[in-house]
């Protein structure tokens, strides 16, 4: 059976990723797998930019993939960006292999506030099924409390839930059967 | 906000920047597509049209600036989003100047990017919904033509045309219903003055007291009730037309005020001391005999000449036959699209009927009956029985052939004038009210 790999890109504290498979998995309704090798991203770095190249890094994720990988989502705490863009929070190939999501946005201390690992965990999650959802071929939906709604800022993150809506739901369902599982 | 039915064209460049900004678009689900300079650009113009166009400022060969000023030229609706560099801030500012809808600054800022779009797409939503609420208002709210192709309506249309060159002012004759208001319209529309408004008072639908106020305005407290200062219709005329509608019927003191007006174009609000300059052009109507009235003394011989310095005579419709199927034609056309109701034509007996009855209340009587008879019409083509012309009062029998047709009209008309009580109309008819139901229900008389 086709499963998810999570791809763990230095610097990456693992921990944090403990219960994100299991999360994944429920909603996605395929296996999920963390692959054994983390990835050194320094080749994607941006020394003007000090910020890491994410499309680069999307490449790279898809390179000699395991070959019953349905997606791979790549998972770092380095901070993001592509050209034009000054950050992003994930980046995804739609309808492609891969995905790739930053947590160094997610918390926080980013914003001035004093840490919470339960609300950075939510973040977590939710922009991970959203990246996912892209690298499945789900497109931005405008229901606001669908975890595919687009999040430009962190407070739109934290306003949506961490489900698919019923619309998102349905084509997910179908582009997976369409896909061959 | 569904985005799937926008299109964007990126245009730049930069290879990343067309890669990266065609990923975001298509996450949102927009046909997206890029172009590396202004001439690829434009060739994409040729296949398609785009909602939206993001466009570098910096580029080889034409820049930014000059390629959003060809794209306006090409369609004016197209969203032009400039993306530029911190230090050509300027630059961008010139392009919203020209005509470009907003601009980024590079690095994008993607929240910053998402509320620009948003709003481009709200535009754009505004601007179509706009233009179509425009057109289909245009064409549901559009005065009727003066629809006609006979001698009398011609001659009318061609003295149109040559008084609307002028300022003289028209004095137009006809009967009730033969479209008077339509010609003022139509001088108004082909005059110099047909971007200012055309203000048309109906002198026969009010009291004196009141014409007076509405025609000349009133100050606060002017008279009981008055709470507020109101300006009349010669001041919301200014620069433009004043067609007065049944002029005969206005009293002989109000005659006499507008005689002053007509002369000086000068005038003071009810309870007012100052002085008000107002250019307009009038026109009056009336279906009265006028030089009756004034011989009479009922209207003054002054304001008569005043007001008739040129006059168009409208033929009633009864001596231009041969325009009644045309009108008809025009009615079925127009109401085919307000009703959304599909009905092809008049059958041959209906035209006939049409064609025989004599019309006393002109074209409007002729547009009403066309209107009834779409709404009661059970079939794609108009029917005779439809038409509900009432063939015995000052009109003529209608050219139907065979009795059932005939029955059929007449039981329509008793139940008309019984305001549809079945037991009157049986009792009117000399039949039973069983057989009334049985005929009622073969002819389709009622749902």
């Amino acid at each position: 059976m086709r499963r998810i790999y999570l791809s763990l890109i230095r610097p990456m504290r693992i921990p944090l990723l403990a219960s994100l498979p299991e999360v994944l998995q429920r909603v996605f309704s395929l296996p999920v797998a963390v692959a054994r090798s983390t990835m050194d991203i320094s080749f994607a770095f941006d020394p003007q930019r000090q910020q890491y190249h994410g499309a680069a890094i999307l490449l790279r994720l898809t390179e000699n993939p395991p070959p019953d990988a349905a997606r791979i989502l790549g998972v770092t705490e380095a901070d993001l960006f592509v050209p034009v863009f000054d950050f992003l929070f994930g980046e995804a190939q739609l309808d492609g292999l891969a995905a790739v999501m930053s947590t160094f946005r997610l918390r926080n201390e980013n914003y001035g506030m004093p840490p919470d690992e339960d609300q950075f965990a939510e973040r977590l999650y939710k922009e991970a099924i959203h990246e996912l959802g892209h690298a499945f071929g789900l497109i931005h939906c405008f229901n606001p409390f669908c975890v595919m709604n687009p999040s430009t800022i962190i407070e739109q993150i934290d306003a949506k839930s961490r489900e698919m809506c019923r619309q998102c739901e349905k084509t997910y369902e179908e582009l997976l059967r369409r896909s061959g599982g | 906000m569904d985005m799937r039915d926008v299109s964007v064209l990126v245009v730049d460049d930069e290879l990343s920047v067309r890669d990266s900004l065609f990923r975001w678009f298509k996450t949102y689900g927009c046909r997206v597509d890029t172009a590396a300079d202004a001439n690829e650009a434009l060739g994409k113009f040729g296949d398609s049209s785009w909602d939206i166009v993001l466009l570098d400022i910096k580029m080889p060969g034409m820049n930014g600036i000059e390629l959003q000023r060809r794209i306006g030229e090409i369609d004016d609706s197209v969203i032009r989003i400039m993306i530029t560099a911190f230090a050509s801030v300027d630059t961008a500012i010139q392009a919203l100047k020209e005509g470009a809808f907003d601009y980024i600054s590079k690095p994008v800022n993607p929240a910053q990017l998402d509320h620009v779009i948003r709003n481009a797409v709200e535009k754009r939503k505004l601007l179509a919904e706009t233009a179509l609420l425009r057109k289909t208002v245009e064409e549901l709210s559009l005065p009727d033509e003066i629809v006609g192709a006979s001698q009398p309506i011609k001659r009318s249309l061609e003295l149109v045309a040559e008084v609307a060159k002028s300022d003289a002012t028209v004095m137009i004759r006809g009967e009730s219903g033969s479209g008077k208001e339509l010609i003022a319209r139509a001088i108004h529309a082909n005059s110099r003055r047909k971007y200012f408004p055309i203000i048309c008072i109906n002198c026969g639908a009010y009291p004196e007291g009141l014409l007076e106020s509405e025609i000349f305005g009133h100050e606060k407290g002017a008279f009981t009730g008055a709470q507020f200062t109101r300006r009349g219709k010669l001041e919301l005329a200014n620069k433009g037309t004043l067609f007065f509608d049944e002029i005969g019927n206005v009293g002989m003191k109000m005659q006499m005020d507008l005689l002053r007006v007509l002369e000086t174009k000068q005038f003071t609000r009810l309870g007012g001391e100052n002085l008000i300059t107002a250019d307009f052009r009038v026109i009056s109507a009336t279906n009265l005999d006028l030089e009756h009235a004034v011989k009479e003394g009922r209207f003054r011989e002054d304001l008569y000449y005043r007001l008739n310095v040129f006059t168009i005579a409208l033929p009633p419709l009864r001596d231009r036959p041969s325009d009644i199927p045309l009108l008809a034609d025009y009615f079925l056309a127009k109401f085919t699209k307000s009703m959304g109701k599909p009905i092809a034509g008049f059958a041959d007996e209906a035209l006939s009927v049409l064609g025989r009855y004599r019309w006393p209340g002109n074209v409007r009587e002729l547009r009403n009956v066309i209107e009834r008879a779409m709404v009661v019409a059970k079939r794609d083509v108009i029917q005779a029985a439809d038409l509900s012309l009432p063939f015995d009062e000052g009109g003529c029998l209608p050219a139907v052939d065979s009795l059932e047709e005939m029955e059929q009209l007449h039981i329509r008309r008793i139940l008309d004038k019984t305001g549809g009580n079945i037991a009157q109309a049986a009792e009117l008819l000399g039949i039973e009210r069983a057989t009334l139901y049985a005929k009622i229900k073969k002819y389709g008389l009622r749902e």
